[in-house]
């Protein structure tokens, strides 16, 4: 491609003011995340529906496999019986499948009425793509009734927060990514703290005393007093404890207790919210409530 | 505007693969980074203000696909995009060694500029540099065979491929 000095020149120029308005915009996004997310909500409608594609697409070529692998050493004559038997293995590959899935929902929905949790079942389409964000795409959003903020819990634990909404699927940025953090308590002695992520696939537990005396292996649960998470959740399990001379307080490390790299299925607890709005108009004081209904 | 429709579609299929089809059985620092590849052949093929902006388009889409900050993706996109740019005529992409140390750099220098200007520094832990090095690598050894996809046809074009500059063709 021939290309005068001038147009290099040009190129120049135009790559600085861009980088310039790159620069106020970070700046603007940061500190107004609306902005963020509204433009997040039409990419995610413009992308997510590649991912479900992509999702069937390799669901698909899996069970192609699956046929290929089972046909592999069969004799000639005895075709037709074979033929029977890789359906019926087909349909065995299938079923097990929708058994396991049914097994992880039925979870799901237990745990569900274990927290007296409402919640809406979604499945895992798609991660951030650069890995700078610890995030997840799942394919349900504000059309279910998911709205930004509400927790996402799995039957091992704590999965995250919802930050971006569109019609059908919704964006959760995970308890590891560095800008998370969730109240936790240790479950034997009631140390309480802040789980916070470590950008890995590990998590600090920060704002512990150094006389609470917490040990390797205890189990860190949410204390509900964020407002957020519901009591009682498992968050992880203590896997590293160090002290500093001249700290106040420990640096805990907490092994989460999801395997996000293996995360499929997570339930986004929608009722929490509802049941914590609720929660403050009855705490509110009676002449206000009385203005409300009025 | 078909031109900038037809590129935007890519970036979109691009994310879209970044974010779920390569991350299956894949841990996240060997993702190759295929928007990074698209603006290398762009500041080789398309050298202009087009080119520039269409870069910057690209990165607005992967800082939307992360929903937490928008700009960084795009100024350190359009940060490696001008420099090889103005370097193109120096540079000799169509040798695959070539094309696969300047894709490594791209890759490095766009990360790393992404978290300068995302302020993403002061939480940096040892896992980024080792993920940023493993997707610089693997994105590196994509590139002859997806840039030379991506240039194919500005190649056919231009008849003056021997007369190019020869920097990094001693590579």
């Amino acid at each position: 491609m021939r290309v005068g000095v001038s147009e290099r020149s040009k190129v120049a120029i135009v790559s600085f003011v861009l980088l310039c308005c790159s620069l106020l915009l970070t700046a603007y996004s940061a500190r107004n995340p609306w902005f963020a997310r509204v433009g997040a909500t039409a990419v995610s409608e413009l992308v997510s529906p590649l991912y479900s594609g992509v999702d069937s697409v390799v669901d698909g070529s899996g069970s192609i496999w699956d046929r290929y692998f089972i046909l592999v050493g069969v004799a000639e004559k005895n075709r037709m019986l074979v033929a029977q038997v890789e359906r019926l293995e087909a349909d065995k590959a299938a079923f097990d499948e929708q058994l396991k899935e049914n097994k992880r929902l039925r979870d799901l929905l237990e745990l569900g009425s274990v927290f007296e949790l409402k919640g809406v079942a979604a499945s895992v389409i798609a991660n951030e793509p650069t890995g700078w964000v610890k995030a997840i795409v799942v394919n349900k959003g504000s059309a279910h009734g998911v709205v930004e903020g509400m927790p996402v819990v799995h039957p091992r634990g704590v999965v995250g927060q919802v930050v971006s909404v569109s019609p059908n699927y919704s964006r959760i940025l995970l308890m590891t990514d560095h800008v998370s953090g969730v109240d936790a308590i240790v479950q034997d002695n009631r140390a309480r703290g802040v789980v916070e992520g470590s950008g890995s696939s590990s998590c600090f537990l920060n704002y512990v005393a150094k006389e609470s005396p917490v040990r390797v292996g205890d189990v860190v649960v949410t204390s509900g007093m964020d407002g957020v998470f519901p009591k009682g959740i498992v968050v992880g399990s203590i896997a590293q404890i160090g002290v500093e001379n001249g700290t106040l307080l420990q640096n805990i490390a907490v092994k989460p207790a999801v395997d996000f790299a293996r995360l499929e299925e997570v339930l986004i607890v929608t009722g929490h919210q509802a049941k914590r709005e609720e929660d403050a108009v009855m705490r509110a004081p009676l002449t206000q409530r009385t203005k409300e209904r009025g | 505007m078909k031109k900038f429709v037809g590129l935007s579609l890519l970036g979109i299929v691009c994310c879209a693969l970044q974010g779920s089809l390569l991350h299956i059985g894949l841990p996240v620092s060997l993702v190759p980074q295929l928007v990074v590849v698209l603006v290398v052949s762009l500041a080789f093929s398309e050298v202009s203000v087009f080119g520039c902006v269409m870069t910057f388009v690209l990165g607005l889409l992967m800082d939307f696909s992360s929903a937490m900050l928008v700009g960084p993706w795009a100024g350190a996109l359009v940060v490696v995009y001008g420099v090889l740019a103005v370097l193109s005529h120096r540079l000799f992409i169509e040798s695959g060694v070539a094309a696969m140390i300047i894709t490594f750099l791209s890759v490095v220098a766009a990360n790393v500029l992404f978290s300068l200007f995302g302020a993403e520094y002061p939480s940096m832990n040892w896992e980024y540099p080792k993920q940023v090095i493993g997707q610089a690598l693997v994105t590196a050894l994509f590139a002859p065979l997806g840039l030379s996809l991506l240039t194919r046809r500005a190649r056919r074009n231009a008849s003056h491929g021997i007369g190019r500059g020869t920097a990094l063709s001693a590579v």
